[in-house]
């Protein structure tokens, strides 16, 4: 449904897209997992026709998105990342409008309308001004108004930004009642436990480039079975003092902080603390992970997502 | 057409909004009507320059005839030099410009041929009109009383300072009545008033109600297009604006019901104003070209702030430019003050902004006898220029969603 070959995207001096390839299939949410600026939201501008792609080629439902762009735009629906709504108008007046935008009229447009409303739990709030709204069903409307022409394609740009837990669960579960029902659900978040939770496949960016893509599987195997040790204290010569460790691997080391990859680290931090301790540096606090999507992002970029 | 529906729902859910737009016609109407009267007008009062060459006993009296009995307090008389006189004509500063030519006594008492000449603002109806009309009466009577009492006259005229100036046209009027008994046995008048409009401009004949009216109406629309011109900045910093360009209708669909919206706006705006322009005298079937002149000049106004706006690299910034653009305009373009007060430099450069053109059209519209083929043209320039704003706004307003 969302084939993405080579996509290149350059501002000046910046490529902020540099040559990103993925494939997002029918019925699947696809994820793509990366910290703010990696290039996520340049990456689904290009897809969904706002900005014009520097280099490679993007089809959506097999349109191209540049030589056929208004025909690719028949097929997608985009939450944006802020909340895109007229806040003078009814959630119905802002459904009505998005949906004729859409090209949808008359009685085909109540109807979804209303179905859209209901599966979103707005139909009783259904002509009050959104400026009444809370945050929460703010953000269900902004999704209700990307889904409202029933699009094959489903974009959703960080749609759960500044959403109270329970709207989030809400909203989680409507995006895959959307892939459930045949869509194919383009999602970039920079949660990491929501991609665990909601994308079938992944791909992780970071400037511009995709680093590793694949099911949640997939990318844990890339991590091997091995546990994130993260230290923090003094660690002047400490690389040294580890390096004849079997089955260690430092994957970061700034003198206060020192990321560690190990099998089995749980039964070897005893080994660890007494180098460490030999060599003379000072352990203040200590933190270990099992492999995760996290650890394998610390192990692929050398640093915390929310960096 | 839900592009529209949507802007004209934003604006009916902005009731102060739409209030303040549609008010300001009829705050306008209602201010020209406290300030000069309904239809017709109320009392004017008007400014005669009197350039008094012959300064004899005759001429004063000519002169002092406006400072008499219902006159004195519609007419007030200023002397001036000829030339600086016609000057302040020219520059519509007075009502009138009477020249009274060296030897203009002699000639009257000598029952030889001699005149006056009147120069008329042509930017007032009422007032040149009454000074005309009070000229040509004075000149009928003094051509009786000369008749009748000639050689008191002489008398008066040689001793240089006898009786009231003042009393003289008095006597002239009440001797013309009694004169009429008597008047086909006397002479035909020799004083004769030569009468002048200072330009062939269309605004003559127009009252003060129609000089003011088209410009401080256009202030309305300036306003009004100026600020909903920001509509681009709130669409840009709420997202709609973004998520507009990823659906197949696309920004131009977005920018072409906000134009619908405006134009309909600026409609009923246009017809308030045009229906209370009507009540202070403005010809009824000029209505519906006048409205659709402002709808059609309104709308590319409006398009040409929305091209300023989206310029700006901020929502503030396009405010102060919008601002910057706004105020001269209005200033020179008719709305605070008509062209005709202006000095003629300040009115040749009001004329020519866009706000100005179409006051100027507008006022055309609204009295005198349009040039159709004129007024023609000047909707076609405007829709030319609306197309190439609209296709401006388009390609900037494109830009903004990107950013």
């Amino acid at each position: 449904m969302i084939e993405v070959s080579e996509l290149r995207k350059v501002f000046g001096e910046l490529a902020a897209v540099d040559g990103v390839t993925f494939t997002a299939r029918r019925g699947e949410i696809f994820g793509l997992l990366g910290p703010n600026g990696a290039g996520k939201t340049t990456t689904i501008h290009c897809i969904s026709g706002l900005l014009t792609p520097s280099g490679g080629r993007v089809t959506v439902n097999g349109h191209d998105v540049v030589r056929d762009g208004a025909e690719a735009r028949k097929s997608i629906g985009v939450t944006p990342q802020e909340v895109a709504l007229y806040e003078e108008l009814t959630a119905e007046e802002n459904l009505a409008y998005w949906g004729g935008a859409h090209g949808m009229r008359g009685a085909a447009l109540k109807q979804r309308t209303r179905e859209v409303l209901e599966l979103t739990g707005l139909l009783d709030r259904s002509r009050e001004p959104v400026k009444r709204f809370s945050g929460g069903m703010k953000r269900r409307l902004n999704f209700a108004c990307g889904i409202v022409h029933s699009p094959p394609v489903v974009i959703l740009d960080e749609p759960t930004v500044g959403v109270d837990p329970q709207s989030r669960v809400r909203l989680l579960e409507l995006v895959r009642a959307q892939a459930q029902a045949g869509a194919c659900v383009l999602y970039t978040t920079h949660y990491m436990e929501e991609a665990e939770n909601l994308c079938d496949r992944l791909a992780i960016v970071d400037h511009g480039k995709i680093i590793a893509q694949g099911s949640l599987d997939e990318l844990r195997a890339m991590l091997g079975e091995r546990d994130l040790l993260r230290l923090t204290g003094r660690f002047d010569g400490a690389q040294a003092a580890l390096a004849g460790v079997a089955g260690l691997e430092v994957v970061q080391s700034d003198g206060e902080t020192m990321l560690l990859a190990a099998e089995g680290a749980s039964k070897r931090l005893p080994a660890i603390f007494e180098k460490l301790g030999a060599a003379g540096c000072e352990i203040r606090d200590t933190r270990l992970t099992q492999p995760s999507l996290e650890s394998l992002f610390v192990k692929l970029t050398g640093k915390d997502l929310r960096e | 057409m839900s592009g529209a529906r949507k802007e004209l729902l934003r604006m009916v859910r902005d009731p102060v909004g739409l209030l303040a737009w549609l008010g300001i016609p009829i705050f306008v109407a209602l201010a020209i009507g406290l300030l000069f009267g309904g239809r017709g007008g109320g009392r004017p009062q008007g400014l005669l320059l009197v350039a008094d060459e012959d300064k004899s006993f005759l001429s004063n009296a000519v002169t002092a005839a406006f400072g008499q009995g219902p006159m004195k307090e519609m007419v007030k008389t200023e002397e001036v030099e000829a030339e600086a006189g016609r000057k302040r004509i020219e520059e519509g500063g007075a009502s009138a410009l009477l020249e009274i030519p060296k030897g203009f006594g002699e000639a009257v008492l000598k029952q030889e041929k001699t005149g006056l000449r009147l120069t008329m603002n042509p930017a007032q109806r009422i007032m040149p009109g009454m000074i005309r009309e009070t000229l040509e009466l004075l000149a009928e009577g003094a051509f009786y009383v000369q008749q009748i009492a000639g050689e008191e006259l002489k008398a008066i005229q040689s001793s240089s300072a006898g009786g009231s100036i003042a009393a003289v046209p008095q006597i002239a009027m009440s001797m013309s009545k009694s004169a009429q008994h008597a008047g086909a046995y006397l002479n035909p008048v020799r004083i004769e008033v030569e009468t002048k409009v200072e330009s062939t401009s269309r605004t003559a004949g127009m009252n003060m109600g129609e000089l003011f009216f088209p410009g401080m109406l256009y202030l309305g629309v300036m306003f009004a297009a100026a600020g909903l011109s920001d509509d681009v900045w709130k669409e840009k910093l709420g997202g709609t604006l973004r998520r507009a360009a990823v659906t197949p209708r696309g920004l131009w669909a977005l920018l072409a019901a906000k134009v619908a919206a405006i134009a309909l706006l600026l409609g009923m705006i246009a017809a308030v104003g045009m229906v209370m322009g009507w009540v202070l005298g403005i010809p009824a079937d000029r209505i519906v070209v006048s409205v659709t002149w402002i709808v059609v000049s309104g709308t590319g106004l409006y398009l040409i702030f929305v091209v300023l706006q989206s310029l700006a690299s901020t929502q503030r910034g396009g405010g102060i430019v919008v601002n910057l653009v706004v105020f001269p305009l209005t200033m020179v373009g008719g709305s605070f003050f008509p062209f005709e007060a202006m000095p003629a430099w300040m009115a040749a450069v009001g004329k020519a902004t866009p706000n100005g053109w179409s006051v100027e059209m507008l006022k055309r519209l609204i009295s005198g006898d349009p040039d159709w083929g004129r007024v023609g043209m000047g909707f076609a320039a405007w829709a030319a220029a609306g197309a190439v704003m609209f296709w401006a706004a388009g390609k900037r307003i494109r830009r903004q969603a990107q950013g």
